[in-house]
């Protein structure tokens, strides 16, 4: 039990890329998503979110204990390039989910569900939406702090806050 | 009391279903109620200020998510100024482009799509569907579990599936603790079958995201979204939570689609008078607005409610359309058993298996029923090839491919040898090598050595507690010999990584590669074009286990082969008027040695030459060389013989009595059924043959009483049985055959 859970402690509430990586080595165009096959090794150019090259993260690497989550990650860069296949693939809809997630990438595991409990019906005050809007924005994960706010309005309307 | 007819009806499986009439105020009504709402869409300053006759200050949850974020309000204008019946024929038309559709559909509220939906006739809905679907190769998703949650028979179920081409499994538990254990159990299984088999373990919202943050499960669906703002509040969630949800697996690169289904409002009390369509249709846009990428719908646990009323089956298919139409991957049903008649059952899947579906079903039990945790599905084990010859008979790809029978064994044993030994590696569970056995014979988890609850439980508990992840998982594989397993396992994870299977409707090839509306899109536009099968599907598709050549029937036959009956010589015309002659087919005693009833030739004439002579008359054996016309054989025996009665016999086992100044197409008694002949009635047909010949008129010989699918069974060994017998003709004259007593 080699694994270390969770995002590094290292990401600034501002960079949600972690700063290793070089933009340009990790979105790729999207002429890559088609049609391949990444069984044999990765596509070139892929980053987890820790950095590191997937082609390097083998089976080998895994027995000798030297992949970590974060090896086995999503990059956020990543995600946003999804973004862009999505919307050019006519559902922005989709596109926006992955510039959520992108955000998300720098939240840790457990934030992420203590934010899914709170947004549940008549588990958070308006103010503790308030209050969690205000802890995602700190943390670069503006498009999500506009969605909590929003639910705070409509919770309130709606009778749904606490 | 009813009549002897409405009394064998009554005792049809059909009559254990329930049939409501249609009440509005209930909600059982399928297509559209007189309290859904008209469609319309206001619009001030780029913002929704109306959504089908609801006002902005009166939103409920779902309206306000919806207008905010799940309508292209560019396009809008124009799309709701198009009638009803303009969209209905766009989405039908085969020449309009998907992306034509898809582009207007987004300028439509939930109001408008149900009434276009509700339009279409079930040709129309499969001819859409052909046409919308967004991946252009179809695919299907199983369940696998057990009522034990046995980890051992979970793999070996898992691999099977895969086997089977499930490019997805669905697993879930009868005890929620138990969670982790399935997932790891079933995710291996699934990677001794095959690669790129995505796994997922429906259980409660914020357990399945763990399970797939720790890499346990491949994609997650059990996110359920409801029409109605009551029913989605007491389902704990609401759209936002459920959007945040969404982001919380795409941020972690997982795969995720919602899921919904006519009935559910019903089931709950909820439905609030709207027609199950117009609540779908809320649910569907929710699920585009909220950002998923797919929608398990078409009844899903209220298949049954929907099918209970009028059109309801028919409102099943038009979810699945409406998913296609708004450009989400669409997971369509097939999943609740929504009937006890395997013609309702199958009348239920057939438009959508014809048209083709990115999953046909959203949960095939791959499984017992009694062991789907889910309850027992449409589709279950023992269907299987019924599936397979269903795929075969339309010529369609329904996604699966036959597992060949001496495969399973060492793939069950595989897959249960690698969850015994990645238990092992972590002290979960010491599984036993008795337990392995049970679970790689077992039909299901009743066939088990005992149930051992706790263990499972344990080893659950400990999965969940101790950190372990998907990689050690994989580790573990590798280092216990499973090297090629835990190279498919890493795979799964490594393709997070990449995120081109969060696009919509992805799945991966064997060879991983990710084929979704991005790199697989659907091009139907028409005969000739979209989806056809590679010429080695096709093979796949055609060569089920139980197809039988000529050549198999040749090598059948001949292992019966004997010298109980021989040829003596030329057979030459009798005189005594007590003879009758007993004429069979030219390939008799030569190529075929049974008939299609399982009897020996020798046998069935032994009976016949038996009944002939406890009349009192007597009996020789010729065969007819020249042709294989039972008329024409038993004519010529006919005038071979001294009465001038034969009987005439073709190796399969069709029979008659003939006289010689019949015409060939005529006869004095016929058995035409041969399969189900039994010693008795050759007996009898000797015994008449000989009445005849004394000039008495015997009380006919019948077919015995049938009800079977005889032609099904026998056609294909007639045809080639007929071949044989062509084979042997020859313009030679007829030999007395010798029959060993």
């Amino acid at each position: 039990m080699s694994i270390s859970q969770g995002a590094p402690d290292a990401v600034a509430p501002d960079a949600v890329a972690p700063d290793a990586v070089a933009p340009d080595a990790v979105a790729p165009d999207s002429a890559r998503v088609v049609g391949r096959s990444f069984d044999a090794g990765a596509p070139d150019g892929v980053r987890a979110f820790s950095g590191r090259a997937l082609e390097s993260v083998t089976l080998d690497a895994v027995r000798a204990g030297e992949v970590s989550t974060d090896d086995l990650r999503i990059h956020p860069e990543t995600l946003e390039h999804q973004a862009q296949v999505a919307a050019d693939h006519g559902n922005p809809q989709l596109a926006a989910n992955f510039r959520r997630a992108a955000e998300l990438t720098a939240i840790d595991d457990t934030d992420v569900m203590r934010i899914y409990e709170a947004l549940r019906p008549r588990r958070s005050t308006f103010a503790e939406l308030e209050e969690i809007a205000d802890w995602l924005s700190e943390r670069g994960a503006v498009i999500n702090a506009a969605l909590v706010r929003e639910a705070a309005q409509v919770y309130q309307r709606r009778g749904l806050c606490r | 009391m009813a009549v002897g007819r409405i009394r064998r009806l009554d005792a049809q499986p059909v009559n254990l279903d329930g049939f409501a009439v249609e009440n509005a105020d209930l909600g059982l009504i399928a297509l559209r109620s007189p309290h859904d709402p008209a469609p319309s869409l206001r619009i001030e300053d780029g913002r929704v200020v109306e959504l089908d006759g609801v006002a902005e200050a009166d939103f409920d949850t779902i309206d306000a998510f919806i207008a905010t974020h799940g309508l292209d309000l560019s396009v809008a204008p124009e799309a709701m100024a198009l009638t009803d019946v303009e969209l209905a024929r766009l989405l039908v038309d085969f020449a309009v482009p998907r992306a034509e559709v898809v582009r207007l559909v987004n300028g439509c509220t939930p109001a408008k799509l149900a009434c276009v939906l509700a339009l279409l006739r079930p040709a129309e809905l499969t001819m859409a569907m052909t046409k919308l679907r967004a991946r252009r190769t179809p695919s299907n998703q199983g369940h696998v579990t057990n009522r034990a949650d046995d980890p051992l028979l979970l793999a070996a179920d898992a691999a099977t599936a895969a086997a089977y081409g499930f490019r997805e499994l669905e697993t879930t538990v009868p005890v929620l603790a138990d969670a982790p254990s399935n997932a790891v159990a079933v995710s291996i299984g699934a990677a001794v079958g095959a690669a790129g088999v995505l796994v997922q373990c429906s259980v409660e919202e914020a357990l399945e995201l763990e399970l797939g943050l720790r890499g346990f499960v491949s994609y997650a669906e059990t996110v359920s979204l409801y029409g109605t703002e009551g029913v989605f509040t007491d389902g704990d969630d609401t759209p936002w939570s459920k959007a945040f949800l969404t982001s919380g697996y795409a941020s972690r690169g997982i795969k995720m689609r919602v899921s919904s289904g006519a009935g559910a409002e019903v089931l709950m009390g909820g439905a609030e008078k709207r027609s199950m369509l117009y609540l779908e249709s809320r649910c569907v846009a929710l699920a585009r607005a909220i950002g998923a990428q797919g929608v398990q719908n078409g009844g899903i646990d209220g298949a049954s409610v929907a099918a209970a009323v009028p059109a309801g089956v028919r409102e099943l298919m038009a979810e699945n359309v409406m998913v296609m139409a708004r450009n989400l991957e669409a997971c369509t049903g097939n999943d609740a058993l929504m009937s006890e008649s395997d013609v309702r059952r199958t009348s239920r899947t057939l438009p959508i298996l014809l048209a083709g579906s990115d999953f046909v079903c959203s949960g095939f039990g791959t499984i017992q029923r009694y062991d789907n945790m889910f309850g027992p599905s449409n589709w279950n084990a023992e269907d299987l090839d019924d599936w397979l010859a269903m795929q075969r008979d339309w010529g369609v790809d329904g996604g699966l491919r036959t597992a060949p029978p001496e495969s399973l064994e060492p793939l069950r044993r595989r897959a249960a040898e690698a969850v015994q030994a990645v238990y092992r590696w972590f002290g979960l569970a010491d599984l036993s090598d008795e337990s392995i056995d049970a679970a790689v014979d077992a039909v299901g988890s009743k066939d088990l050595v005992g149930d051992d609850a706790l263990g499972v439980l344990n080893a659950a508990r400990t999965i969940r507690e101790s950190g372990l992840s998907m990689v050690d998982v994989v580790s573990a594989l590798a280092e216990s010999g499973f090297e090629e397993e835990a190279s498919r396992v890493l795979s799964m994870l490594k393709a997070r990584v990449v995120g081109d299977y969060l696009q919509t409707a992805a799945i991966f090839s064997p060879s991983m590669d990710a084929l979704s509306l991005v790199t697989d899109p659907n091009d139907y536009a028409g005969p000739g074009t979209g989806y056809v099968p590679s010429a080695a599907r096709q093979a796949e598709i055609d060569d089920i286990r139980q197809a039988r050549s000529v050549a198999d029937l040749r090598a059948e036959q001949a292992s019966w082969a004997s010298s109980s009956i021989v040829s003596v010589g030329p057979a030459p015309v009798g005189s005594d008027p007590r003879e009758v002659v007993v004429g069979v087919s030219p390939a008799t005693g030569r190529e075929i040695w049974r008939t299609l009833s399982g009897l020996l030739v020798v046998d069935v004439l032994q009976e016949i030459l038996a009944g002939i002579e406890e009349e009192g008359a007597l009996g020789r054996v010729v065969r007819i060389n020249d042709t294989l016309d039972l008329g024409m054989i038993g004519l010529s025996a006919a005038r071979l013989a001294g009465s001038g009665i034969s009987v005439g016999l073709q190796a399969k086992g069709t029979a008659l009595i003939h006289r010689r100044d019949l015409p060939p197409l005529a006869n004095l008694e016929l058995y035409s059924v041969a399969p189900v002949l039994s010693r008795a009635d050759y007996r009898l047909l000797g015994v008449n043959a000989a009445r005849h010949a004394r000039g008495a008129v015997p009380e006919p010989a019948k077919n015995p009483y049938t009800d079977e699918a005889i032609e099904a069974r026998y056609h294909t060994a007639v045809v080639s049985l007929i071949a044989v017998e062509r084979g042997c003709c020859s313009p030679t004259g007829p030999d007395e055959l010798k029959v060993a007593e």
